[in-house]
């Protein structure tokens, strides 16, 4: 069976600077998987995601990414989320003029030209889902994520998610910035939205959303790369003892290169 | 004392307020000021033409105040305006109406009572430029008088213009205390051949009334649309302008904020949209004289092909208007690489004890938000268009209280044009 | 509480006493005032100038009286050039060393303080009395590297190719009429060329003292920071207060070569019965960088704008300008950016300070033109009104010529926030300091920029005056 995602010996760059952040990665998703990673501040886990989605800012300079067997390297992003990958972004951008509600339905027809279903089956779909995530009813009125607090932004990512039904989901941070409740509401929205066809990379540093969304996989991830990789139980031990312990454990050596 | 003599007086005598554009003394000091070259026409309107002008006009006041700005016309030349490419101005052949369709209730400039001369002679000022509002007074053919009584609040006022020929706009309006108002001001190109319009508008806003005002401006790619307006704000009184500007060959809106009485509040919303080899050069004042009184001026636009867009946003404080709160924002998307876009904010303050800021940004669309749309499956350019339209969403919303019509027709021309 | 208008305005005023005193020097050759083709041709005969120096003087003249008052700034109608002393040359040879300059011109700079800062923390030091250098002097160790540096006279002569090259090239005398006036009797000023890779690693000074009423001083600076070179150079200027009117209207030309970078440092503190009409231009190629810091204290009207052309790719440029207008000042200050190339970017830090009835014009100018692909500009312009006679304004202009630009623009004026105020005051400041602490923090972004002597001499001028004069 071919893999959903598969990432092989990625190296990547940002453009501007020509600064190398993605040193090797290797990751393979398969469907139905959550496979959590976690890692220090700066270590390159968003830029990971964004060069799956294919953000220009970025340049792949070695490696692949497989998505169904297919590389997507030469894909533009909304070629990709129109194949069905969908990104969370850790800090969404707003933006003034466009209403949530008219971005989701052209969202919608852009990945689903297929889908015959009216305006109206779409928008009663939104509206459930607002109130799914305990949003204001004024959500779906207002611009793209303008003004919005930061755990209405997560929700806001997560509503999106669940109405796009994508197949691959990175979800980057997704857990910051919630409050209790709003963290079981959106952990168990996840798990609404998650099926058997569907993959999920769930980008983190707490232990505590795994225990709601439970992860096949946990890799940890440093200076660019995948340095090991565990079940569950592995996180804990990262929040008792913290990366630089793993580090010496692995005998890894930091600017190793 | 007859009428007439009287009004000569007056007219002449008395304290006409004089609200210059640019105002830069300091006690003893003075700062140089820049002067507008001016050109003769070859061919200016001349008496032919006023005496057809005031052959719509029965009331005597009215055609004695056109003679003073007949008179006044004929000492000027065109201006030569360097940003908006303008040399000069050879008028075009005159006529003496021009049809407007009205819903609401207004009545036509020659319905003018005392109190409405009064506020045509107690308040001037420059306008774009001094030529063309004295010629849009006294070559009017066409123009209003809207007189509210005090505590009324009446249904919106619709203006519809029609560029069949040149249009010269002379109307006061005149928002008694505690009345409420809704003005919507349409001017549609009828995209063919080159329209001409240069109005003059004085609008005083007496104690506690309210009005808002919406100018939307649908011009051609060949016209020249200059819309002068003057508003008073007495005591705390409220004015809301929006003040949309689509395309046209030179499009320049020139709005005077007055703030005479304490506490008034104006915010003006300019959007606008130049395409081809449009210039939209705006001017939007606001001078403060009194205390606690708030301004704003919020401007928006986008620029493409070759089009220019000038953006000024004079914020004025005089001594006296203490804890008055003044701010300005422009904003310009550019979206093409020979479109310009000009910014000229400009905050001169002579009181202390206000909050007065200015901020302005130029700028493409922001590559993290196309990527952001992209990541939902828009295409780069579908981005864009949505982005770029977004600008003009807030407005064409709030233009949706008045019926689906206007709304859609606004956002049809944008569409089209972005 | 006391209240701004308890302050005595009086005592806020920087204290220029210290620059105001005069010195009885003798003079070797003065011109009678006014300006004209005997006047030009005179000034040129003293300096024995090579043939096209006095072409350039008589070609300036004849601009000069054929062209406008700029249509802008100041009002300088009261300004009577045919008033005005053009070239007053003190009886002293340029000397190398401080033993050499007449003694009353060198208790001048004693008092100050120019010879004390060269010995500490200079490379080198040229000084202006009145209309030409009587001493220039520059460390053996920068000579031996190859940096020159002398008064503009003795670079015409020995260097005439060189300054050619350069010589009203960034300001042509046609850029506005005082242009042209300094293009016609120019005297004195510095040359500094700074060969490639060369970093010069403590300042250069030149210091300007006029001392003469009615008199004019038209000194010419040109700077070329050869490629890959970096120097720091400090322009300060004085003068005792007299009746009539002084004129300066000076020139700086700065080339900053590829990847090079210059500093220029000015505290102008003119007395308040002179007219500075200056001008600052700086042209910056490929990834050089050109920092303006610049601190207009002095003077009753100013017009000046540091200018910046950037037109090699990647060129940047950062101006810090602080301006102050006291009693009867009109400061019309500000800056100019031209953003001809790629990648070029450019930063403004403007702040003004206006009191006592001062008028704090910010006049700003920034063009990216159609060439600027991925130019990032943003500038900021503050100012602070300390009392309610005073005027502050700003009006920048903006002119962006390419899509692919990122530019910002904002402007605050108002007085010291009351909150923050009171909230050093709940750390236990008395109002007094609270409030000449805000000030000193307003200045902070351009005191720190200056050498330390300055720094110091700048607190000196406006912090610790205010903070002994508010509340
Ligand atoms: N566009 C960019 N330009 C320059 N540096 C970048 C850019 N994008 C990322 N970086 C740098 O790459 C490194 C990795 O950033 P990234 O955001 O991927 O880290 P992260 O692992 O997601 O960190 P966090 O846990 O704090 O979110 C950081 O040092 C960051 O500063
Ligand atoms: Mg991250």
């Amino acid at each position: 069976m071919t893999a959903l995602l598969e990432i092989r010996d990625l190296r990547a760059e940002v453009v501007e600077e020509g600064v190398e952040i993605l040193k090797g990665v290797n990751l393979t998703i398969n469907k139905g998987e959550i496979h959590a990673l976690m890692g220090p501040n700066g270590s390159g886990k968003s830029t990971l995601a964004h060069v799956i989605m294919g953000n220009t800012k970025y340049r792949v300079t070695s490696g692949d990414i497989l998505f169904e067997g297919q590389s997507i390297l030469n894909l533009s992003t909304d070629e990709r989320a129109r194949l069905g990958l969908f990104l969370s972004f850790q800090t969404p951008e707003e933006i003034e003029g466009i209403k949530m509600r008219q971005f989701l339905i052209n969202s919608y027809r852009n990945i689903h030209p297929e889908d015959q279903r009216t305006l109206l089956d779409l928008n009663k779909l939104m509206t459930e889902l607002t109130k799914k995530l305990d949003l204001n009813q004024d959500f779906l009125e207002r611009y793209i994520n303008t003004g919005f607090s930061g755990g209405e932004k997560k929700k806001s990512e997560i509503l999106q998610m669940g109405f796009l039904k994508p197949r691959l989901c990175i979800l980057d941070e997704i857990d910051s910035g919630l409050d209790i409740d709003a963290l079981r509401i959106v952990s168990e929205s996840i798990n609404n939205f998650k099926n058997d066809e569907m993959g999920i990379l769930l980008i983190t540093h707490y232990q505590r959303i795994l225990n709601y969304v439970v992860p096949d996989y946990v890799h940890v991830y440093i200076d660019g790369r995948i340095v090991i990789t565990g079940e569950k139980e592995l996180a804990e031990k990262i929040e008792k003892i913290g990366y630089s312990t793993i580090e010496k454990e692995l005998g890894l050596k930091i600017n190793e290169e | 004392m007859t009428i007439t003599t009287k009004l000569q007086y007056e007219v002449e005598k008395l304290d006409t307020i004089f609200e210059k554009t640019i105002d830069m003394k300091h006690n003893n000091l003075k700062a140089v000021e820049w002067q507008v070259p001016q050109i003769q026409a070859k061919k200016d309107y001349e008496d032919f033409e006023f005496q057809s002008s005031l052959e719509h006009i029965s009331n005597d006041y009215l055609k004695i105040y056109k003679g003073y700005r007949y008179e006044a016309y004929k000492s000027w030349g065109f201006p030569k305006w360097k940003r908006a490419k303008l040399d000069g101005y050879e008028p075009e052949k005159y006529v003496s109406f021009v049809p407007t369709s009205v819903k609401g209730k207004i009545k036509g400039i020659n319905g003018i009572d005392e109190d409405g001369i009064e506020i045509l002679a107690k308040y001037d000022f420059e306008g774009a430029h001094r030529k063309f509002l004295l010629m849009a007074e006294a070559f009017s053919n066409t123009g209003f008088y809207l007189k509210t009584e005090e505590g009324e609040s009446s249904e919106p006022i619709i203006i519809n213009y029609y560029w069949k020929a040149p249009i010269y706009e002379l109307s006061v309006y005149n928002l008694r205390p505690f009345s409420k108002a809704t003005v919507i001001r349409v001017l549609r190109s009828n995209n063919q051949g080159k329209g001409f319009r240069t109005t003059s508008n004085r609008i005083v806003v007496h104690k506690n009334a309210y009005l808002e005002l919406i100018n939307i401006n649908l011009n051609g790619n060949d016209d020249i649309n200059i819309d002068n307006i003057f508003i008073e704000l007495e005591e705390n009184s409220r004015v809301e302008v929006t003040d949309i500007q689509i395309r046209g060959k030179i499009s320049a809106p020139h709005i005077f904020f007055r703030f005479s009485g304490k506490g008034a509040t104006a915010s003006v919303n300019p959007y606008f949209l130049a395409t081809d080899d449009n210039i939209i050069d705006m001017l939007y004042l606001m001078r403060f004289y009194a205390p606690k009184t708030t301004g704003s001026i919020n401007g928006k636009g986008l620029i493409k092909d070759n089009s220019k867009a000038v953006f000024r946003g004079f914020l004025d404080l005089k001594r006296g208007a203490k804890d008055a709160n003044a701010s300005e924002s422009g904003y310009t998307l550019t979206l093409s690489e020979k479109a310009k876009a000009e910014a000229i904010p400009s905050l001169t303050v002579d009181e202390n004890e206000v909050t007065a800021s200015h901020a302005a940004s130029i700028s493409t669309i922001e590559s993290e938000k196309l990527y952001y749309l992209m990541t939902r499956g828009f295409s780069l350019e579908d981005a864009k268009k949505l982005i770029a339209y977004g600008i003009f969403e807030p407005v064409v919303n709030e233009l949706n209280k008045f019926g689906e019509d206007i709304s859609q027709e606004v956002q049809n021309v944008v569409f089209q044009q972005i | 509480m006391a209240t701004d208008k308890e302050i005595n305005i009086e005592d806020l005023l920087i204290d220029q006493s210290k620059f105001d005193f005069k010195s009885q020097v003798k003079y070797a050759y003065k011109t009678i005032p006014g300006l004209n083709k005997q006047i030009v041709e005179a000034i040129s005969e003293q300096k024995q100038e090579p043939k096209w120096m006095r072409e350039l003087r008589l070609k300036s003249l004849e601009i000069f009286e054929t062209w406008r008052d700029p249509r802008f700034g100041v009002d300088i109608s009261d300004l009577d050039v045919s008033k005005i002393v053009a070239y007053i040359k003190p009886d002293a040879k340029k000397a190398t060393s401080w033993e050499e300059v007449p003694q009353e011109i060198k208790e001048t700079f004693d008092k100050l303080g120019i010879p004390e800062a060269e010995k500490k923390a200079l490379a080198g030091v040229g000084a202006q009395y009145d209309s030409e250098i009587v001493y220039q002097n520059i460390k053996k160790e920068m000579e031996k590297l190859g940096v020159i540096f002398l008064d503009m006279e003795s670079a015409v002569r020995e260097y005439p190719d060189l300054v050619k090259e350069f010589f009203m090239k960034a300001i042509p005398p046609t850029d506005h009429k005082y242009a042209a006036f300094h293009g016609a009797v120019w005297s004195g000023g510095t040359f500094l060329y700074v060969p490639k890779g060369v970093k010069v690693p403590l300042p250069l000074q030149a210091y300007f003292r006029m001392n003469n009423p009615g008199m004019g001083q038209m000194e010419h600076t040109i700077i070329i920071a050869d490629e890959g070179s970096e120097v720091v150079f400090i322009e300060g200027c004085s003068a005792p207060l007299y009746e009539a009117t002084n004129l300066h209207a000076g020139a700086v030309e700065i080339y900053v070569k590829k990847g090079a970078r210059v500093k220029y440092a000015t505290i102008q503190n003119w007395s308040k019965n002179t007219y500075n009409l200056n001008t600052k231009r700086a042209l910056v190629d490929e990834d050089g960088i050109m920092e303006w810091v610049s601190g207009s204290m002095g003077s009753q009207k100013s017009m000046i704008y540091p200018a910046s052309i950037l037109r090699g790719k990647g060129a940047k440029t950062e101006t810090i300008a602080v301006t102050y207008a006291g009693p009867n000042q009109h400061m019309d200050t500000g800056s100019k950016v031209f953003m001809l190339a790629p990648y070029t970017s450019a930063i403004v830090d403007a702040r003004s300070i206006s009191i006592g009835g001062g008028w704090a014009f910010y006049r700003g100018w920034l063009r990216v033109g159609e060439k600027a692909k991925g130019a990032k500009a943003s500038v900021s312009c503050q100012a602070l009104m300390l009392d309610n006679f005073s005027k502050s304004d700003t009006v920048p202009i903006i002119e962006v010529y390419t899509d692919d630009a990122d530019i910002g623009h904002e402007a605050r004026i108002g007085r010291i926030r009351e909150e923050q105020i009171y909230y050093l005051m709940s750390r236990g400041l008395k109002e007094s300091e609270a409030k000449a602490l805000i000030v000193r923090g307003f200045v902070e972004p351009f005191a720190k920029e200056l050498p330390l002597e300055y720094a110091i001499e700048l607190n000196r001028l406006i912090n610790l005056e205010i903070e002994s004069s508010i509340g």
